[in-house]
């Protein structure tokens, strides 16, 4: 079943006055626990697609759909409660709240959603135990190292267990051998709670985990991929877009 | 309740910017405390030497304070006695002290010279007190001896003048109410500083039936009502306005000229200097409210992303505002505190003011009323700075902050 669906999605920037199209017609559509992957070059329009489909962004035409819900149609409030209840968030940078411990800053969705002490606290006690950072609780985001950091937004956007991630260029910030952890982790947890991904990269690392693989191009969808093994297609596909 | 923690937390991010803005809101809030418990104890000063002069309400001829007598006594008031008998029986009234207002020469039999007398009741030292500064001599005598002749308590300026001292022998002559000279002799008993030079050169007191004699009437210039408890002073005035239809009843405050200017004086300097000192806190605030909203602008966004409304990215700002002024009016009032203790133990005079001769300690009431309007003052200016400051921060739409290098 589709969690979510973008039809026939136009989305253009004011530039200098005059109108520049990032996105003409990109149409996509991620099933429930599906791990779906947004392949482009730099500037094709993958993080505007992203935010387009993560709520942080308004598109100009087409539609956009989770479960029953046709979210563009839905106010700027409406929007910031659909991300609180049902989306989570990875970025390049990890955006860890600096004054706040590893272990708030992974209960923080949970706090927006008004759970109590005790069910938040053996929440993210059982999260950060799933991505190995038990003993990471009570530090703060400074003392962590990249791959470290970005486990907890990893946690942080599990803990709610959303039905949708949103992560542009998650790996972007890391060596190649956190990025496999990382993604290894996120596509672990994701899978166990039924929570379906959709990440923008460009790092062939990702797709031998990715469900499907979308290959954006000017702000078309050019082609749609369901990856069962498809390294040597996407070495290709690299080739091209680098 | 998190949400505070979060702020305090913030609060803590650039610990150096948030020292400095706490330092200056203490700074202008124990400039505030200060400044206004400085002059709440001298309106309390000059009120209390006010009433002790002259008691909270005064019975006069309707038009004494009106217009000029055209002989002594004329717009006097005739049955004092019983008026005085009247009153004393309300046991909210502590004292009722008829005074004399004349005036005429004063002589050493070489010299004459004006003077301005009070005739005044012997009571009149046990509610004045250390308001009634004699600084050599006594008091008039409670029981002044028939055979002897009448006291009088010259002002400082007036002794020097009539090179008196106790003891020294001089002569008072005036007008009598029907237009005949009179003289009598008077023996200085004291010598009195009003604090005011120009008056100390020409003020005297003498006990009422002395200046009676002296003028040859039965009236009085006026009666000093002292009641027990000054809140009752209003209720008094419309009691007495309709025992004595006759009379005029005055409040203190409307004789109190020198309370009066020096309170409208000081409420405008102290006014415009709390006004000041509220900007300065707007624009301290205002100022790391900014610098906190821009360098945390891709974190609104983050924030913005997991689902925070804008309302509550605003409150979390607002919070900290207010946290910082409320802590650094706290610590004003640590400042304050500790200067006002300071000013009890360490002795420090005022210079005397404009046309007085003395000058008075310096010292400070903590008010606890004024220490609430500066919370809340604070707090209220901190929010508003902050709201102002935060609104740009909040106003990129979650992708554009996320952007935000
Ligand atoms: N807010 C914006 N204003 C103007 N142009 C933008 C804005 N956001 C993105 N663009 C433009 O849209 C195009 C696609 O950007 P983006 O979606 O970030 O691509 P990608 O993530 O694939 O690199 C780029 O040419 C970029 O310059
Ligand atoms: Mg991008």
């Amino acid at each position: 079943m589709s969690t979510l669906v973008a039809r026939h999605v136009s989305k253009s920037y004011l530039s200098g006055g005059k109108p520049i199209s990032v996105l003409t017609d990109a149409s996509l559509s991620v099933d429930e626990g599906q791990f779906v992957t947004i392949l482009g070059p730099s500037g094709s329009g993958k993080s505007t697609l992203l935010n387009i489909c993560g709520l942080i962004e308004t598109l100009d035409g087409g539609e956009l759909i989770h479960k029953n819900t046709v979210l563009n149609k839905l106010t700027q409030r409406q929007r910031t409660d659909y991300r609180r209840q049902h989306l989570g968030f990875i970025f390049q940078s990890f955006n860890l709240v600096p004054v706040m411990t590893v272990a708030d800053n992974v209960a923080y969705p949970l706090m927006l959603l008004d759970w109590s002490e005790a069910d938040k606290k053996q929440r993210v006690r059982e999260v950060l135990k799933q991505v190995g950072l038990s003993d990471f609780a009570d530090k703060k985001p400074e003392q962590l190292s990249g791959g470290q950091s970005q486990r907890v937004a990893v946690a942080r956007a599990l803990v709610k267990r959303p039905s949708i991630i949103i992560a542009d260029e998650p790996t972007a910030s890391l060596d190649a051998e956190t990025a496999t952890q990382v993604i290894e982790q996120m596509k672990a947890l994701a899978t166990e709670q039924g929570t379906a991904c959709l990440i923008a990269t460009h790092d062939p690392r990702l797709l031998p985990y990715s469900d499907s693989v979308l290959h954006v191009d000017h702000g078309l969808i050019v082609r749609e991929s369901v990856t069962v093994k498809p390294v040597s297609e996407n070495h290709i596909t690299l080739g091209e877009l680098s | 309740m998190k949400w505070i923690l979060l702020a305090w937390q913030n609060l803590g991010r650039n610990r150096r910017r948030t020292l400095a803005t706490l330092l200056l809101i203490a700074m202008g809030v124990t400039g505030i405390m200060t400044t206004t418990g400085f002059a709440l104890y001298t309106y309390e000063s000059l009120q209390e030497f006010a009433m002790r002069e002259n008691g909270q309400l005064i019975l006069s001829h309707p038009d004494f304070f009106e217009r000029e007598e055209e002989f002594p006594l004329q717009l006097g008031v005739a049955d004092s006695d019983d008026i005085r008998a009247t009153l004393l029986k309300d046991l909210n009234v502590s004292y009722v002290l008829p005074s004399i207002e004349f005036n005429g020469l004063i002589s050493n039999g070489e010299k004459t010279t004006i003077f301005m007398g009070r005739g005044v009741d012997t009571d009149l030292p046990k509610v004045m007190g250390p308001a009634l500064n004699i600084v050599d001599g006594r008091a008039l005598s409670l029981r002044p001896d028939p055979a002897q002749d009448y006291e009088v308590i010259l002002g400082q300026g007036l002794a020097e003048s009539m090179q008196a001292s106790i003891g020294s022998g001089l002569t008072l002559m005036s007008t009598t109410s029907d237009g005949a000279l009179n003289a009598i002799d008077v023996i200085v008993q004291g010598i009195v500083a009003t604090g005011i030079p120009e008056m100390d050169a020409r003020y005297l007191m003498v006990h009422n039936s002395s200046a009676q004699f002296l003028l040859d009437t039965d009236n009085v210039s006026q009666l000093s009502i002292y009641l027990r408890n000054s809140d009752l002073q209003s209720d008094y005035q419309q009691r007495l306005t309709d025992e004595f239809p006759h009379l005029l009843v005055t409040p203190w405050q409307d004789r109190a000229f020198f309370y009066r200017s020096v309170k409208n004086l000081y409420d405008r300097i102290f006014g415009v200097m709390g006004v000041v000192i509220l900007i300065m806190v707007l624009f301290a605030i205002f100022n790391t409210s900014a610098m906190s909203v821009m360098e945390r602008i891709r974190e609104i966004g983050t924030l913005g992303a997991l689902g925070t409304r804008r309302s509550e990215i605003i409150r979390l700002f607002l919070l900290e505002a207010s946290l910082l002024g409320g802590l650094g009016t706290l610590l004003g009032y640590g400042l304050s505190g500790i200067l006002t203790i300071a000013l009890t133990v360490f002795d420090v005079q005022m210079p005397a003011p404009p046309g007085q001769t003395e000058g008075y300690p310096l010292q400070v009431y903590f008010s606890g009323e004024v220490a609430l309007w500066a919370l809340f003052g604070v707090v209220v200016i901190s929010m508003l700075a902050s709201a102002l400051a935060v609104r740009k921060g909040t106003q990129l739409t979650v992708a554009e902050a996320l952007r935000y290098a």
